[in-house]
């Protein structure tokens, strides 16, 4: 069963890549000289390994960062105003 | 034939998940070279999915009995024209996470950790884990509900959904899993037809109701928590998360946005068309019936079977159903995605489930939880309902600012950043969106403070 399930993907595999053999659709792209750019491009990359470096807080991200702390705080002490109504 | 097996080699030295996108993707990178109208109605068609999906999922079964209380607490009036102001609303908010999406390929919780620290990044996911597991048991409720018309008992209708719920999450590589998806999500259009069923509907009342936003019964404490509820149901936090995680897990890229907005605007027409058509349901049938300020959504089923016929009422409990299931599948995948991408694992639908188990487990267990609540005798459904509005309510603004703070971003969106209209834009609907939680708060210190 799980041969079967392999052959069917890479007989899909195989139809994509003889599409893209087809010289009328590849349309100028060879992907064998740029499979790097296309895997670039395409965002086919492992981004767990890419670290995102920290956003600087400063100016008015500051300000809306302390304003939703108090939004936050504000809106609890609401809800549980709220919910020792209902009990 | 060399390069034949020398691209089929590189395929095969990316981990698996990646590897079913590029296929995907390699699939995309063909039609694009084609020219001609159909070839782009093909590639059209392949990329859209996300947006279509999380807002017919938004018409989840809180969603469906949401619009089928407003059409009988208010008729047909303000909240007709309301749900259309909703379009664009929806279409603003979930459009910056197809840009998000497509320029980071990165999921929403990955961005918010990793950008703003782990203080913000554990407050959204615990915030979005809690609001999705009591979202999900109101879906299960709808759905448990829905089956009872169709004489399926409460239990069986629980374990055959999250039966249903497991394969589809677990067995299904993200292209199958998304088809499957909009296929179980064409269902929730059966509520458009169903208008044509209410007898001697007064179209005139429904184009009136554009001219004078008529409230029947003014403004009230009851009004202002109806406005907050449909709009609770319009732009919910999972929904940011979902569509983003979704775009990445797709492999959109920065090519493809424009894709991308046509995906979202066609679900959000959907989302609203949908919406209008439960309002003017109810808002015929029921509305004006007594008791009808105050109805449950079984009592309202009861007066559709009556002034409609069984077969309508039928057909409505059907759509239930279908907003209950496909919502369960999107919540649950927006949970595992987020935790995923929080915790930094391997975090994408194309995983087999020996290889990705960890990755489904929070989405699976989320929803496992609901099916067994569900099954709780007297479980407190208003209680339950006002406690996810609660925490949707404290999350969204959150999650929106959050939204906002990466889109106006320039070192991680370069020349995708948004645009002057839509930061007003953004930034009007989350001042409405603080205004009404606002007022909805002081309306529960001073509960007749607008009689």
């Amino acid at each position: 069963m799980a041969l079967d399930n392999k052959k069917i993907k890479n007989n899909r595999e195989d139809k994509m890549i003889k599409k893209l053999n087809n010289t009328e659709s590849q349309n100028g792209t060879n992907l064998e000289d740029d499979w790097d750019n296309f895997v670039q491009e395409e965002g086919l990359i492992d981004y767990n390994k890419i670290p995102l470096k920290r956003a600087e807080i400063k100016g008015w991200v500051k300000f809306a960062f302390w304003f939703l702390r108090i939004y936050i705080v504000v809106m609890i002490v609401l809800v549980i105003i709220g919910f020792s109504r209902i009990h | 034939m060399k390069d034949m097996k020398d691209i089929k080699d590189k395929l095969d030295e990316l981990p698996i998940d990646i590897k079913l996108r590029a296929v995907d993707r390699l699939k995309i990178h063909i039609m694009r070279q084609k020219y001609g109208y159909f070839s782009r109605l093909c590639l059209l068609l392949s990329l859209i999915g996300p947006g279509i999906l999380v807002m017919i999922a938004d018409n989840d079964a809180g969603g469906v009995i949401t619009y089928a209380q407003t059409g009988s607490i208010f008729g047909l009036g303000f909240f007709i024209p309301f749900m259309v102001l909703m379009l664009p609303v929806a279409y603003i908010v979930q459009e910056m996470t197809v840009r998000l999406g497509a320029v980071t390929h990165r999921g929403h919780a990955e961005m918010i950790w990793k950008r703003y620290g782990k203080f913000w990044g554990a407050f959204s996911l615990a915030d979005l884990v809690i609001a999705n597991i009591l979202t999900l048991i109101t879906e299960f409720i709808g759905i448990t509900l829905g089956m009872q018309f169709f004489g399926v008992s409460p239990v069986v209708s629980s374990i055959v959904a999250l039966i249903v719920v497991f394969s589809i999450q677990l067995f299904l590589r993200y292209y199958t899993w998304e088809w499957i998806s909009l296929s179980i999500a064409a269902l929730n259009l059966i509520f458009v037809p169903l208008v044509f069923f209410v007898p001697h509907l007064h179209w005139n009342a429904v184009a009136d109701s554009f001219k004078t936003w008529h409230i029947s019964g003014g403004v009230s404490s009851l009004f202002i928590y109806v406005v907050l509820a449909n709009l609770g149901t319009t732009i919910a936090p999972w929904m940011l998360f979902f569509q983003q995680s979704s775009v990445v897990d797709k492999g959109l890229t920065v090519k493809d946005i424009r894709d991308g907005q046509i995906d979202t605007f066609v679900g959000s027409f959907f989302m609203v068309a949908v919406a209008i058509a439960i309002v003017i349901i109810t808002g015929s049938v029921v509305h004006g019936v007594q008791g009808s300020s105050n109805m449950s959504i079984d009592q309202i089923l009861h007066i559709i079977s009556i002034k409609m016929g069984i077969i309508p009422m039928k057909l409505f409990a059907l759509g239930l159903i279908e907003a209950g299931l496909i919502a369960t599948i999107a919540i649950s995948a927006s949970t595992s995605w987020a935790a995923g991408e929080a915790l930094g694992w391997p975090k994408s639908i194309n995983l087999p489930p020996l290889q990705g188990w960890y990755f489904y487990l929070p989405g699976l267990i989320s929803v496992l939880i609901a099916g067994g609540v569900v099954l709780i005798p007297n479980i407190p459904l208003g209680f339950l309902n006002l406690t996810v509005q609660v925490v949707a309510s404290i999350f969204m603004p959150a999650a929106m600012l959050f939204l906002l703070l990466l889109l106006n971003d320039k070192e991680i969106m370069g020349e995708h950043t948004n645009k002057k209209w839509q930061n007003i834009s953004a930034f009007i609907i989350v001042g409405f969106l603080i205004i009404m939680n606002g007022l909805y708060g002081i309306t529960v210190v001073f509960p007749h403070i607008f009689g």
